[in-house]
């Protein structure tokens, strides 16, 4: 029974189909070339028929300037079918452009349109002369936009103008390039797009950009005697790097993402909605810093370029574990990292302005970390760091704030020596590591010295050298002061160094001092000089204690800028690296709070402890800070809650 | 009729079922974990003997003192603020104890500490050498402990101090990294290290032979080892530090005779536990922090449990969510948890103890 109806429902269906069928194959037959030919065959025959036009009325070239003897000028239709044929559809499909007259002519204006003849020059034209006799002609591209432009589009001449070499930089910066992460929010933002009399003058950047682009990879392929190809590709490159060098990073990317995926929402949306921060660094969206310095230390480089970053950006996303290997070589800090995809959730929430790259593993002192990297967000400071200066920077931050402040005992290193004249011990003050600029950097200190004391010249200078590196039968080491040291081992407080001049070993200088201070105050006497009030003084900073979880929320909502900072006890913040093993036992450890992560299983905080890698936030859950602060509250000599939003 | 008797009784005896199950839950979540009663605030409470009649305590002014049969007497003395911890072993002949005189001003994970060591009850601590982590050894003839900036573990013989010897590690990945210390015998130490790729191995020295072997070497650079010895069984943990490398082992091996291929597996799991592991407190049970997140709600969750190495069994001891470390204080074991010391297992009463002493003395 069931197969019987089975089989009637197939042969009515195999009716229906094979009727069809017959049907389409009559009509084919019937009609000709066209109906079953394919695209390409029409096209090609196209390009023949426009050819032959293009050639026949080639010989009628003209100049037209009377533009008031002139009347119902428009384009060939032949003409018009090559636009169809050669242009991309992504320009031809918007609706602005079949329905706007002057929007279809600013396309080809900006040469968003080609013809069979690839890039418009000429244009093939009718129009009605003074005696009202039809006529046809072939234009350039400039008589006919200023025959056209004489009688309607005014507008488009206007905005032809904002977009003129001369005032185009400053047009683009008036422009907002509105990004949104909600999907529908940016469907509506193309539209608004599509829609827009700019955007085909905004297009040609991009389309200038392309063009470049693929002139620079050709270019030295080309023939010798390819003189055309080669000057037009000259050509291209040339308003590549104009547009390049006038039009800002972000807007390029912006305009070059809109004008490959006009027609496109889904395309155009996905980089703006795409949740990695890689992308968004890439894009221009996030700052560049909060990847760079990672990527610099990985591909071992000064500089790097965007196609760096873009490798960066690609391992990172692929490789999730690679970021828990890679990131801080030379720049010691606690180690192993986290991994990249937990990083892009951190690093996009996090606020805390990190444009340079610090090594707490060299600071013995975090308390000295955390107020650098406090201080660098207060006044955005960016540094080329290196693991040569890391350790200079961040202590040299550290002493001018309290030398600035007249605190000069918060920082008592100092390097002595025996004055071979009064016989008296003298000492100087200095700040470990090596800085040319700097009277108090290491280098510059006992360069003084020799000065003083061992008959240097006053413009002898100090290397910090490690001593994997020093070899003193190697001729760049025979003469001059150096202070070696193992890099490996060195740190405030143990740093085993040999200072040698001119090959002789000095061997008076003692190195002495540690810097002790309050970081929050611990008692009431001392108060003006803790660390966080010398900070507030000094930069007006205002600070809120912070006892909960929707206090943090509320304080980073209400202050965009402001950070959060305290010290709990590491046993509690980082239990997998640190134990405990006697009661009240508690390694103080200072912290900086910058961003709050909502995921499904609640809410992570973007925490950087200060012997961490300043670019490797990890997402903490705010119940261990809880603890971890109350854990140290507890041994507070004034049992202070030392958690405190701070801002400017 | 029968019938409607029927449904009033099964009706009725719904809710009787009802109620008591919610009374049992109740009662469940009102179980609280006992907290440590002393007579002293617990912030200042640094040890206190199983048997309670020593009692080691900071005050404020810098001083450790010692009280015991109700006298009290300073034991060290220090600058203004300073931090003292006191540990001992099972051994229960000697403590260690720490001082930093400069805790609340200068914040250094590697900073190194005064180290004294001292019997029970001893008013006159011997001072050994400035370092950290101090851990006793052998019956706790020996101490040893880790200078972090070179890298070093020092080794002192408490009877005899000229005999003494240092292991230099390899580590340069990690600068905060602090090794475990065993010493199975005189001559026989196991020690934790890392090698240039941040991987950490279990290292096995003969200080007769002058000889290095390496035991064990952990898979990734994201899993730490963790080593607790208790009479003659060296437990070996494996935990991973990150998402990346996944899984806790633990494992049993002879302390005389450590063949980590035939160690015997007492624990393993999927997740991520926190480790921290105490073993010394009595011969059949382990402890450590485990991870106990719900798979179904995906909430991160920790506690405190004890793993029986006969059985294999786990048992869990605390509920408070977030626990992330245990200490075993002289035979007590207490998670610190939140301003509140709570004891997992051991009397947790403690400010009667030097009554029932000096009722005792009033006697004699």
């Amino acid at each position: 029974m069931w197969h019987q109806f089975s089989l009637n429902q197939l042969s009515l269906k195999s009716k229906v189909l094979i009727l069809g069928l017959g049907l389409l194959t009559s009509q084919a037959f019937a009609n000709g070339p066209g109906a079953l030919e394919t695209l390409e065959t029409l096209v090609q025959i196209h390009k023949t028929q426009y050819s032959k036009l293009y050639k026949k009325i080639e010989k009628d070239t003209k100049l037209i300037t009377n533009f008031d003897e002139i009347s119902d000028v428009h384009l060939d239709s032949y003409f018009i079918k090559s636009l169809l044929f050669h242009s991309g559809q992504k320009y031809l499909s918007l609706e602005k452009a079949r329905k706007d007259e002057c929007f279809f002519y600013s396309l080809i204006e900006n040469d968003l349109l080609k013809t069979a003849h690839g890039k418009i020059e000429n244009l093939i034209i009718h129009y009605k002369d003074k005696k009202k006799e039809k006529q046809s002609a072939l234009v350039s591209k400039e008589n006919f936009f200023q025959l056209i432009y004489s009688k309607k589009c005014f507008n488009n001449k206007e905005i032809g103008t904002l977009f003129n070499d001369k005032n185009v930089a400053a047009t683009i910066t008036s422009v907002n390039f509105p990004v949104t992460k909600i999907e529908k929010e940016c469907e509506g933002i193309l539209q608004d797009w599509q829609s827009n009399p700019y955007t085909p003058y905004i297009c040609k950047i991009s389309e200038a950009e392309q063009s470049g682009k693929y002139a620079e990879k050709r270019i030295d392929r080309l023939s010798s005697k390819n003189f055309r190809k080669k000057r037009r590709f000259q050509d291209n490159i040339k308003r590549k790097k104009f547009y390049s060098k006038h039009v800002p990073f972000f807007q390029r990317t912006y305009i070059s993402n809109l004008c490959q995926n006009i027609n496109d929402s889904q395309k155009f949306c996905s980089i703006y909605l795409a949740k990695d921060v890689w992308t968004k660094i890439l894009n221009g969206e996030k700052p560049a810093y909060l990847m760079s310095y990672k990527c610099k230390n990985i591909r071992k480089k000064k500089n790097i370029t965007l196609k760096d970053l873009k490798a960066c950006a690609e391992k990172f996303d692929k490789e999730p574990s690679y970021c828990t290997l890679n990131g801080n070589d030379k720049l010691s800090s606690l180690y192993p990292l986290q991994d990249c995809k937990s990083l892009s959730d951190a690093l996009n929430k996090s606020r805390l302005k990190t444009n340079y790259h610090d090594c707490p593993g060299r600071i013995d002192n975090q308390a000295i970390t955390n107020i650098h990297r406090i201080l660098n967000h207060i006044t955005d400071n960016k540094s080329d760091s290196s693991p040569e200066n890391c350790a200079f920077e961040a202590n040299n931050n550290f002493a001018k704030l309290n030398f600035d402040y007249k605190n000069e005992k918060a920082w008592p290193m100092k390097i002595c020596y025996i004055n071979k004249v009064t016989n008296g011990e003298v000492c100087e003050i200095y700040i470990p590591g090596s800085n040319s600029s700097s009277k108090l950097s290491e280098n510059n200190v006992v360069a003084k010295i020799l000065y003083k004391n061992e008959g240097a010249s006053d413009k002898e200078v100090c290397k910090l050298v490690d001593s994997k590196t020093y070899n003193p039968v190697r001729l760049e080491f025979r003469t001059g002061c150096f202070i070696i040291y193992d890099r490996d081992e060195c740190s405030t407080l143990h740093c085993p160094k040999k200072v040698v001049y001119n090959k002789k070993e000095i061997k008076n200088l003692k190195y002495i001092g540690i810097p002790t201070f309050d970081y929050f105050p611990n008692s009431f006497t001392n108060e003006k000089f803790s660390a966080v009030n010398i900070l507030a003084d000094t930069y007006k900073m205002t600070r809120r204690n912070i006892r909960n979880l929707t206090d943090l929320n509320f304080y980073f909502k209400q202050f965009k800028t402001g950070i959060v900072h305290g010290i709990g006890c590491a046993e509690d913040l980082l239990p997998v690296f640190f134990k405990k093993t006697s009661l009240n036992s508690c390694l103080p450890l200072p912290f900086i709070i910058d961003g709050v992560v909502e995921k499904k299983n609640g809410k992570y905080l973007v925490f950087r402890s200060s012997i961490e890698d300043v670019h490797t936030p990890r997402l903490m859950k705010w119940n261990f800070i809880f603890s971890a602060v109350a854990s140290y509250r507890e041994l507070h000599p004034l049992s202070t809650w030392v958690l405190y939003g701070i801002k400017k | 009729m029968a019938s409607k008797n029927n449904s009033v009784i099964l009706f009725l005896l719904m809710l009787a079922m009802s109620i008591v199950k919610t009374s049992a839950l109740v009662y469940e979540k009102k179980k609280e974990l006992p907290e440590m009663a002393t007579k002293q605030a617990i912030n200042n409470l640094r040890f206190i003997s199983k048997d309670g009649k020593y009692t080691y305590y900071q005050r404020r002014s810098g001083s450790l003192l010692l009280s015991t049969n109700y006298k009290v007497q300073e034991v060290l003395k220090g600058k203004l603020g300073s931090q003292y911890l006191v540990s001992s072993t099972h051994a229960r002949k000697k403590l260690v104890i720490t001082q930093d005189e400069n805790f609340h001003n200068f914040f250094a994970i590697r900073k190194p500490l005064k180290i004294y060591v001292s019997d029970f009850g001893s008013l006159s601590p011997r001072y050994i050498a400035a370092g950290t982590s101090p851990r006793l050894h052998m019956d706790d003839n020996w101490i040893s402990w880790f200078n972090p900036q070179a890298k070093v573990i020092n080794f002192l013989n408490l009877r005899n101090s000229a005999l003494g010897f240092e292991i230099r590690l390899a580590t340069k990945k990690n600068p905060y990294f602090i090794p475990e210390v065993i010493m199975s015998s005189d001559n026989l130490i196991y020690y934790t290290d890392l090698n240039s790729k941040g991987i950490p191995g279990l290292i096995e020295y003969d200080r007769k032979n002058k000889k290095v072997k390496a035991i064990l070497k952990a898979n990734a650079a994201t899993q730490k080892i963790e080593l607790c010895l208790y009479n003659d069984k060296l437990y070996i943990a494996e935990f991973a530090m990150d998402s990346a490398a996944t899984g806790t082992t633990i494992t049993m091996a002879k302390r005389y005779d450590i063949d980590a291929g035939k160690r015997k597996i007492l624990y393993e799991s999927s997740k991520n536990d926190l480790g921290n592991l105490v073993c010394s407190i009595n011969e059949s049970n382990i402890y450590f922090i485990k991870n106990t997140t719900n798979k179904d709600k995906n909430i991160l969750n920790y506690e405190a449990v004890q793993l029986n190495t006969v059985t294999k069994t786990i048992k869990p001891l605390s509920n408070v969510k977030y626990a992330t470390q245990i200490i075993n204080m002289d035979g007590r074991l207490i998670l610190p948890y939140r301003e509140k010391l709570y004891v997992l297992l051991g009397d947790h009463n403690l400010a009667s103890i030097d009554q029932l002493d000096n009722k005792k003395e009033v006697k004699k």
